[in-house]
């Protein structure tokens, strides 16, 4: 599945930004689904939802928007530490 | 909340393994086409025709995807050619690290032209760059003639259109003017072939380009 793989990449790009021990901190992932990207928005969303399951990252919900080219990550929204 | 920025490609560890990929071809002066298409389009059987045309004057080896079997690979291997099989085991594509551990079993040196014929997927296909020259899209007639239309990526990323299975155009309701017109429509710059691998119609055309372009070195 197209979106499988591609979820599995988002995940490891937010894993080179945050640490695992800041996993939990870890709430939206903002990426942008431009026209060249080829994937279903909901798809792909739903893909990393099972990825980041039971994962340290498991409150990160992803977040799509409409990009210009094919698919970004741009940002990671993080909760601050209490 | 604090929010880290990012703005990275969400493919960039593939194209960076396709430059890696890439680069060997070019040191190797080789020339590599990326054959996409639909499944049962006529890949391999264009890749048998090629390889029966070509293969006293151009050294041809041949990476073969697909989701399940060796099949593809045995048939190639009938012509003598060094031909290596990458199972995806359910990916509906190939990406750059598949052909960088399936070209560590070819000797890149010995060939003039490697053709890597993709899983059969008209969609997935077109956004991972392997390190290829070129992507040739193949169509068959029997698809109809509004696919360019309805799967433009694909087209748009392609430099060569093959229009295959020509031989059937008297079963099937399919305008090739208006495929052909549909293709350009949508990429202008594709370079276009009308074959059919039953009858030879079209195949030498598109063998002597195929022999001019692995002539070129691709250094």
């Amino acid at each position: 599945m197209h979106e499988l793989g591609l979820a599995h990449g988002i995940f490891d790009i937010v894993r080179r930004y945050v640490p695992e021990p800041q996993a939990p901190l870890v709430r939206g992932v903002r990426v942008a689904v431009g026209p060249r990207a080829n994937v279903i928005p909901e798809s792909l969303e739903f893909c990393f939802g099972a990825i980041v399951h039971d994962t340290a990252y498991a409150r990160a919900f992803l977040a799509c928007a409409p990009g210009t080219d094919d698919l970004r990550v741009i940002d990671i929204e993080l909760e601050d530490p209490s | 909340m604090s929010v880290i920025t990012i703005e990275r490609k969400v493919l960039e560890k593939n194209d960076a393994i396709a430059e890696q990929n890439r680069d060997r071809f070019r040191a190797a002066g080789l020339f590599v086409m990326n054959l996409v298409s639909s499944p049962g389009a006529g890949k391999t059987s264009l890749v048998e025709r090629t390889i029966e045309a070509l293969r006293d004057r151009v050294r041809i080896g041949v990476i073969e995807g697909d989701v399940q079997t060796d099949l593809d690979a045995q048939r190639v291997a009938r012509y003598g050619v060094p031909v290596v099989q990458i199972v995806t085991n359910g990916g509906c594509h190939l990406e750059a690290r598949l052909v960088h551990d399936a070209i560590e079993r070819l000797a890149l040196d010995g060939l003039d032209l490697l053709i890597i014929e993709n899983v059969g997927n008209l969609v997935c296909p077109a956004n991972f760059d392997l390190g290829e020259a070129m992507k040739v899209v193949v169509i068959s007639t029997t698809e109809g003639d509004d696919k360019p239309l309805k799967y433009p990526a694909m087209f748009r990323e392609a430099s060569v259109v093959v229009v295959n299975k020509s031989d059937l155009l008297p079963y099937v309701s399919c305008d090739v003017q208006a495929l052909v017109s549909n293709a350009l429509s949508v990429n202008p710059a594709l370079r276009v072939f009308e074959t059919s691998c039953t009858t030879g119609l079209g195949l030498p055309d598109w063998c002597d380009w195929i022999a001019q372009e692995a002539g070129r070195g691709h250094a």
